[in-house]
């Protein structure tokens, strides 16, 4: 038998166990509250536009009626579920509300950076070479690589 | 080890309620006339007896498993099937994932909303 690491967020007989680092928790701590923020302040950001999807595409006058009834409903669920996840990003074992709320929002964290970052059919699902730290969104693209690799986790540990 | 809560809680109108009054659970049962729901003067050439569809869209970031996974979640897909209509997503660009009256179809869009999913909805 090979030695197999076990996953950081697996499911446990009590509960969700999460073995993130204190570095990783802080960078979750730090993109939620910034995401909060913006969701928060400027939900027209464009950069938000992924969050926020047109519902009936022929037809703009329903649109704007789904959007008034919609989009508050949105937000409110949105930064609900930042709000979980900031109150138990050190948790050391989540519920299953807890990991829905993170599975939410590290997926919204990942639609807001990936519409920044422009993300196309063209980009890999994986980073498979370090690629090019010159690069000013180098950091970025790690972010999102790196919360692919959680979004993953999370799913994985989820009961359908 | 069931996820009966969380299905319930997803899966149940009436404790989402998530656009107002016009996706309550009566308008869920199909009992709603639809001339109770919409403007005459502004619906005279949309027939709303024909059914809905709900699409959803191949977008670049949403991952393939994410998909998968809110499909099963929100529809009660088996996997299978859920896989069927990520694939069909992500090579055909879109699949149809639900129908039925208007507000049904708006309730399933907005559920797929709320999870991230590029969906929309037309009439068939």
């Amino acid at each position: 038998m090979f030695f197999r690491p076990k996953p950081p967020i697996r499911r446990t007989g009590k509960g969700v166990a999460v073995d993130l680092g204190p570095d990783e928790r802080a960078l979750l701590q730090m993109l939620t509250t910034e995401l909060r923020h913006v969701i928060a302040n400027d939900a027209d950001d464009p950069g938000l536009r992924r969050l926020f999807p047109t519902a009936y595409v022929n037809d703009p006058d329903r649109d704007a009626e789904y959007q008034i009834l919609a989009r508050h409903e949105l937000i409110d669920a949105r930064l609900s579920a930042i709000d979980t996840m900031q109150a138990t990003v050190g948790a050391a074992v989540l519920s299953d509300d807890e990991l829905r709320a993170w599975m939410t929002t590290v997926n919204q964290l990942r639609l807001v950076l990936g519409t920044r970052l422009e993300i196309s059919e063209d980009d890999p699902d994986e980073l498979d070479e370090p690629g090019d730290p010159d690069d000013p969104e180098f950091q970025q693209r790690l972010i999102y690589h790196w919360l692919t690799g959680v979004l993953a986790l999370i799913i994985d540990a989820s009961l359908v | 080890m069931i996820p009966d809560e969380l299905r319930l809680h997803e899966r149940h109108p009436a404790v989402t309620s998530p656009v107002g009054g016009r996706l309550s659970a009566p308008a869920m049962a199909g009992s709603t006339s639809p001339a109770e729901l919409d403007d005459p003067t502004t619906d005279v050439v949309v027939d709303e007896d024909k059914p809905w569809v709900v699409i959803v869209w191949n977008d670049p970031i949403n991952l393939m498993q994410y998909v998968t996974y809110v499909l099963q979640k929100l529809f009660g897909f088996s996997k299978e099937k859920a896989e069927q209509l990520m694939m069909d997503v992500h090579l055909k660009g879109r699949a149809v994932v639900s129908s039925g009256p208007r507000d049904k179809a708006e309730l399933d869009v907005f559920r797929l909303h709320e999870h991230g999913l590029w969906a929309t909805m037309q009439q068939d």
